[in-house]
């Protein structure tokens, strides 16, 4: 995982968050892994942490995906998955707070495709994909025509490990799949990948 | 090219070199992007309802994008198999194909069809492998699918519905199956005696696997025979095209109108087609059934709707519905008239195959497939709307009935058991029919389907075929 940016004008001001629980340490972001510590439910404190340690994240796996047109809406929708975070805070794991808002992202941005239509939720498909090489901003032409060759499913995993950074437990999490499925689906991800790309090179 | 280092040589490394993947990381579209992070905790809190504090004036309203598809699919729970997310995508198709043709058209705005005593019954819809409804090919379907998916209020509770049944058979059955035999029609023979019919002069070409005649720029008229599941055949002819007078002398200007239609009619609204009428109602139908004859199909395999005053004398419509042991089959075609013949067709050649006899289970136990991860649940719509109440939905915007304003959700109370809506459905009545699905290697079949009915009218559909007669060997 990246680390996040340093924010030097990041305070804990406990006057402006409700409820009972305090920050944690002053110089240190509380993570919401502490704030549970704390024994605090997932309220605003917990909240404003996980946007202050997530939120680059979130912000970049939709730049990532919505291409040089997209560039403005990527921070709006990334405001829309934390909030999205805010409603569902119950389901949010801790620890493992990332990987679902990757995922939420996915279906956020899935559903932003449809030009912001309400849809019923039956039209958002099972498989989300989430990086339209037409769209991706990619400079490298290769890498471009590769994406383009492979399946929606297999590109989806090849990105959150690629850009994302993410295997594992963290990567199963992020497809909806077990964690023997990820791997697997990531090795035939790349596999595939080795291909295309020999055959561009032919 | 790639210069694979060679594996197990020491000190290079466990893994050999992926040039691929590298390239892919290094190709990351966010390197060097930055985050205002303050801005975006400003608005994340915002839309989220909690108090700003010291920053702007907190606006409570929840945002409306994307809500609706987020508050539903997040409550899945991770493990739920793929199909209950389908389930409001199927309804769109019953819309399409069930019922009296067009569902703006069924309300008697001068519909003429061609049957006369009994009617087929309606097409039964299942989704096929990829969970995409299979509707009928028809332009207007994106239209009427909107419109009874609005309308429907038991698409909201997505996939949380409990089936029970009262009163169906738990008797087995056979049902009868069949395929398209697209690949005996898709070829140059076909093509070039269509063409002769059609009068489309030239010699068939293949284009991307295709039969294709006459020009492909819209410069003349055009015939295909397309190699997919159904040969469907399309012609048309831009010189008969009503309208044609128009485009010629329309300036090629950019559309301003949304582009979410994606025609790019360059019309201008004044221009209204001149010319002689082209037979309407009994007469199309009539016409229609010996284009169907001269084709080399037979006339009696398909009902016949002529749609109603289009406003255009110059141009009628009809469309076909195959039938089937008397049901409708979900395929279907459709030609434009004008005053001296056929302007443009679409129809699906393939012949239809026997396939034999499958042993199909009893209606009871395709209730209990319902809810069955192998085959999900189909349908949910309630049957098509008719005249007024199809207008209004049409505009309607699925959030609720009365709502006009958006306005601030309450507040849950603490404690409070958490709504969790759940529908339950008492099926009523069944029908064994067929209905059209695609399997993985691209070709159509009608497979042996229930529909099921509650007491409502609402439909929902499932495959027929027992366990032992379907392959369930997973795709890649």
């Amino acid at each position: 995982m990246r680390p996040h940016p340093a924010h030097p004008d990041v305070t804990d001001d406990p006057g402006v968050r409700p409820g009972a629980s305090a920050a944690a340490v002053d110089d240190v972001d509380p993570t919401p892994a502490a704030a549970a510590a704390i024994g605090s439910a997932h309220d605003a404190a917990w909240f404003d942490a996980l946007v202050r340690e997530h939120g680059a994240a979130v912000h970049r796996y939709l730049l990532r995906r919505l291409g040089q047109a997209g560039r403005d809406e990527a921070e709006d929708l990334a405001a829309d998955v934390l909030t999205v975070a805010w409603r569902r805070r119950d389901d949010v794991p801790d620890g493992a707070e990332l990987p679902w808002l990757y995922r939420t992202a996915g279906f956020v941005l899935a559903n932003h495709r449809r030009k912001g239509r309400p849809v019923p939720v039956g039209d958002v498909p099972e498989e989300v994909d989430d990086a339209d090489p037409a769209v991706l901003a990619v400079a490298d032409a290769q890498v471009r025509a590769a994406l383009g060759a492979l399946a929606p499913r297999d590109r989806q995993v090849l990105l959150l490990h690629a850009w994302e950074g993410l295997t594992g437990a963290a990567l199963a999490e992020v497809l909806g799949i077990s964690r023997g499925g990820a791997d697997a689906a990531l090795s035939r991800a790349r596999s595939r990948l080795r291909e295309v790309w020999a055959a561009l090179d032919a | 090219m790639t210069d694979r280092t060679p594996t197990g040589t020491p000190g290079e490394g466990a893994a050999p070199r992926d040039e691929a993947f590298d390239r892919l990381r290094a190709a990351d579209p966010s390197a060097g992007a930055t985050t205002d992070l303050d801005r975006l905790a400003t608005t994340a809190r915002e839309r989220a309802g909690l108090d700003a504090g010291a920053a702007t004036a907190p606006d409570g309203a929840p945002g409306a994008d994307g809500e609706l598809a987020e508050v539903r699919v997040l409550g899945a729970p991770r493990r739920r198999p793929a199909r209950w997310l389908q389930i409001a995508a199927a309804v769109a198709g019953v819309a399409i194909i069930g019922g009296g043709g067009y569902a703006l058209g069924a309300s008697g705005d001068g519909t003429t069809s061609g049957t006369t005593a009994d009617a087929a019954a309606p097409a039964i819809a299942l989704q096929d492998s990829s969970g995409q409804e299979m509707a009928a090919s028809d332009s207007s379907a994106g239209g009427a699918a909107k419109m009874a998916t609005d309308r429907a209020g038991s698409w909201w509770y997505g996939g949380r519905t409990v089936f029970t049944q009262q009163g169906l058979s738990s008797e087995a059955g056979t049902g009868t199956a069949w395929g398209f035999d697209a690949a005996s029609v898709v070829n140059a023979e076909t093509a070039a005696r269509l063409a002769q019919v059609l009068g489309v002069p030239g010699e068939p070409r293949s284009e991307y696997g295709s039969w294709v005649v006459g020009s492909s720029d819209g410069s003349g008229a055009n015939l295909t025979v397309s190699a997919d599941a159904l040969a469907s055949l399309s012609y048309y002819d831009p010189a008969r095209d009503p309208w044609a007078s128009c485009y010629a002398s329309a300036v090629d200007t950019p559309t301003t109108e949304d582009d979410t239609a994606g025609s790019t009619e360059p019309a201008p609204a004044e221009c209204t087609p001149s010319g002689a009428a082209a037979p309407a109602g009994d007469a199309a139908v009539a016409q229609a059934r010996d284009v169907v004859a001269d084709l080399g199909l037979d006339p009696d395999a398909w009902e016949y709707e002529a749609q109603g005053d289009t406003g255009t004398p110059q141009a009628s419509y009809v469309t076909l519905w195959q039938v089937v042991d008397g049901q409708r089959t979900g395929v279907s075609g459709n030609v434009t008239f004008v005053s001296d013949g056929v302007q443009s067709l679409y129809l699906p050649l393939a012949p239809l195959v026997d396939l034999g006899t499958y042993d199909v289970v009893s209606a009871v136990e395709a209730v209990q497939r319902l809810s069955d991860p192998r085959f999900g649940a189909s349908g949910g719509v309630m049957p098509l709307l008719k005249g007024p109440v199809a207008a209004e939905a049409a505009s309607a915007e699925p959030v609720g009935p009365e709502s006009t304003e958006p306005t601030v959700p309450p507040t849950p109370t603490a404690g409070a058991a958490i709504a969790w809506p759940v529908q339950q459905v008492t099926l009523v009545s069944s029908r064994l029919g067929v209905a059209l699905t695609s399997l993985p290697d691209g070709s159509s079949v009608l497979v042996p389907s229930y529909e099921l009915a509650d007491a409502d009218g609402s439909t929902w559909s499932v495959v027929a075929v027992v366990d032992d007669q379907l392959d369930f060997s997973p795709v890649g």
